[in-house]
């Protein structure tokens, strides 16, 4: 910094006798000069009723500086962490929930029902049901208990429900291509084309019944789904809705989901429930 | 009501009619209400927590307008800006019990979309004005129930809200932070529009500026607290002047 | 005493508990602040407890400061926080009311002089021809960064009013520099 405040125009400005304009430029100038900060302390110094103050507030301060507990900082990322890590209660589950179901499906090698004695990990009909329940899990109002005030909140509506949902796939989707790896199962593009739709249309249809009932109806649709394809197709390796030839039925899905998300958005302004009916104590 | 309307009202109801079914919880409230502390008073069942959530932007009327800081809340795109300027506590007030008193604080800072570099700050002041400075690290489920509250209470106002909506604040509170509380309420409403539902009359004679009895989804009553001691000068059911004045409102209300 | 250390790095110091560090940034950073919070509330008692607030919550606050250079502007706004706080609860006590705009519109005294402006020699003419009572208004919005609302607080005086002057204000600066 070139300009430094004048050692008069300091000493004005300690004992008040200075125009507005003037005090204005010192001030602005003190705010971003260090420097000049410290000059008007050796300044203020010789100035008994400045110094008096200043002394006499120390030990006010002094006896008053308690540890200062877990602050943080604040800026986006602090803010992402906090958002999504703040689920309900149990803050991890879904996430504990997806490691555990898939490493259990890795390593088992579990077969489902499904193939009438073909090999059909478990993982293709699990995987894709993950999202939507760590969504159910995160987000559905009547599982989280601070829905009512979260409702009131202009970050509390679809942003916090696509902030949770996408970090709910970020972490299932890669555990799901780690153990679809490690069984050998063949390509993981189909369940992904299936995951990616099952979650989308959960929040499309969460625009008019609420999440948890949304994810309730996807799920019980899917595993249904599953379960007739499979039964009607005996020679199939896999089930319809997991042959490569279904992704792009699923990539329509997903965008039609995108649209009626994005047209019904408003409906997440509002909570759909009754004030919350467990009552604190 | 009062002689700084000129800025535009922070609270506007009109006609409101909220139904549940078959049931009317609210059956054509009038409510305008400016900076200062409001009582909101009323029979269990009479609509206050209704009202507090409509305003609150939680649930929808049934018909009649809601206006916020001169925003009509039927326009979506103002919901948003409404929303970063109030502050809300609930009744029924649900938490996290494994955050600590600061996290869930500033849980509700982002929320209301502060800015990054605020947050801290406003955390810890909020924090601070609860009387909660030294539990600020402890976890929810640690506290007492009255210490609970005045978290919720920080959550309320961590973002300096203009419209502030308490619904039974004072519930598990002890006398000494009642006190404190009330003080608290009428800093705040130096500059904001308080509005405090509760049962507690004496909360109301001492912390509110305005009250407002609900009765049977009714606005029955509106004035000062000395206009409801007056209201209550012909009758000798209660136990405070103010009680009185309670009484003898809700009564007139059911005669009509 | 002439530290070697600045004050951002004293700040991270106080961050991590060290007092001896906080106690440096306040022997620099107290005399501003007290000057400055005087000047706006021409209360020197209310002026020192504002000072005693804000520091207490820098210390708290501290290890939250991520700046570089700007602990000026971070300081004054946690200040000007205060100093609102502490008006509020002074209009909130009944028997004060009214007492609040003592003091607060600030006035030059009589020995002004054209001592520092940095700004253009026209600006500061303008500024000073401001009514006092416009000077109050510009000074809380624009130099403190305050809110309608915050200003209307800090100068007793209804919201509307604040806006009002505010524009008029700045249409006075306009025609002045035109
Ligand atoms: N979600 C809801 N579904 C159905 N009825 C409701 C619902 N919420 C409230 N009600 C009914 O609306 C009426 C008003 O209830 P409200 O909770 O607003 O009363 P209140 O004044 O807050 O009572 P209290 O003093 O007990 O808190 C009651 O008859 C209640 O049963
Ligand atoms: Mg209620
Ligand atoms: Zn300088």
């Amino acid at each position: 910094m070139s300009w430094h405040v004048t050692g008069e125009a300091l000493s004005a400005y300690a004992s008040g006798r200075i125009a507005d304009s003037d005090a204005w430029s010192v001030e602005m100038h003190l705010t971003a000069c260090e420097r000049c900060r410290a000059a008007l302390a050796a300044e203020a110094a010789t100035d008994v009723d400045l110094s008096t103050a200043i002394r006499e507030s120390w030990p006010g301060i002094a006896a008053n500086l308690s540890s200062q507990g877990r602050v943080r900082r604040g800026s986006r990322s602090r803010e992402l962490i906090v958002l999504i890590a703040a689920g309900p209660a149990a803050r991890w589950a879904w996430f504990t929930a997806a490691v555990v179901v898939l490493a259990l499906a890795a390593g088992l090698g579990a077969v489902t029902p499904f193939g009438r004695g073909q090999e059909i990990p478990l993982l293709g009909v699990v995987a894709p049901l993950l999202p939507i329940l760590g969504v159910a899990a995160s987000y559905g109002s009547g599982l989280d208990d601070a829905h009512e005030v979260i409702a009131s909140t202009p970050g509390g509506g679809i942003r916090l429900l696509l902030l949770r949902s996408a970090s709910v796939l970020a972490v299932t989707l890669p555990v799901g291509l780690i153990a679809g790896a490690v069984t050998g199962y063949g390509s993981p593009i189909p369940w992904l084309a299936a995951s990616l739709a099952l979650i989308l249309t959960t929040l499309a249809l969460a625009s008019v019944t609420g999440v948890g009932r949304a994810a309730a109806i996807v799920g019980a649709a899917w595993v249904t789904g599953l379960a007739m394809s499979a039964a009607g197709d005996v020679t199939q390796a896999a089930p319809a809705l997991l042959d490569p030839d279904a992704v792009p039925v699923w990539l329509l899905v997903s965008v039609a989901a995108v649209a009626v998300v994005a047209l019904r958005r408003q409906a997440f302004n509002y909570t759909s429930l009754p004030a919350h009916p467990r009552l604190e104590n | 009501m009062n002689a700084s309307t000129m800025i535009g009202t922070h609270v506007d109801v009109r006609d409101l009619v909220v139904e549940f079914g078959k049931r009317t919880a609210l059956d054509g409230v009038d409510l305008q209400l400016d900076t200062g502390v409001h009582g909101l008073l009323g029979p269990n069942g009479a609509g206050k927590t209704t009202l507090m959530r409509v305003l609150a932007t939680v649930a929808r009327s049934t018909s009649g307008s809601v206006s916020l800081l001169d925003h009509d809340l039927s326009k979506q795109r103002d919901l948003r800006m409404v929303r970063r300027r109030l502050g809300y506590l609930p009744q029924q007030f649900g938490y996290y019990p494994r955050f600590t008193v600061r996290e869930f604080v500033e849980y509700f800072a982002w929320l209301k979309e502060m800015t990054p570099s605020a947050v801290p700050l406003a955390v810890d002041h909020a924090i601070e004005r609860v009387g909660l400075a030294d539990r600020a690290d402890d976890r929810l489920k640690k506290l007492s129930g009255g210490m609970l509250r005045r978290a919720g209470i920080a959550q309320a106002i961590v973002n300096d809200p203009d419209v502030l909506l308490l619904d039974e604040p004072t519930a598990g509170l002890d006398p000494e932070q009642r006190v404190e509380f009330r003080e608290l309420l009428r800093t705040i409403g130096v500059d904001s529009c308080v509005l405090v539902a509760t049962h507690l009359v004496e909360d109301v004679a001492v912390a509110c500026t305005h009250v407002t009895v609900v009765s049977d989804g009714r606005a029955v009553f509106r004035g000062t607290p000395d206009d409801l001691v007056a209201a209550g000068e012909d009758t000798s059911d209660g136990d405070s002047p103010i009680e009185r004045g309670y009484t003898a409102a809700i009564r007139a209300a059911r005669k009509r | 005493m002439e530290g070697t250390r600045t004050d951002d790095e004293l700040l991270r110091a106080a961050g991590s508990g060290d007092r001896v560090a906080f106690e440096e940034y306040y022997s620099r950073n107290a005399a501003w602040l007290l000057i400055r919070l005087r000047r706006r509330c021409g209360d020197a008692e209310l002026a020192a407890d504002v000072m005693q607030d804000t520091f207490l919550a820098v210390w708290r606050a501290a290890a939250t400061y991520s700046g570089s250079g700007q602990s000026g502007g971070w300081l004054w706004s946690i200040a000007t926080r205060r100093l609102i706080d502490a008006y509020r609860r002074r209009a909130a006590r009944p028997e004060s009311a009214g007492e609040a705009s003592e003091g607060l519109v600030y006035t030059s005294s009589a020995e002004d002089e054209a001592l520092a402006s940095s700004f253009g020699a026209e600006l500061a003419v303008a500024l000073d021809r401001l009514s006092p009572e416009l000077r109050a208004v510009l000074q809380a919005t624009v130099l403190d960064g305050l809110s309608t609302r915050e200003a209307a607080t800090l100068l007793d005086i209804p919201e509307g009013t604040v806006k009002t002057r505010v524009r008029r204000a700045r249409l006075l600066l306009k025609e002045a520099l035109a």
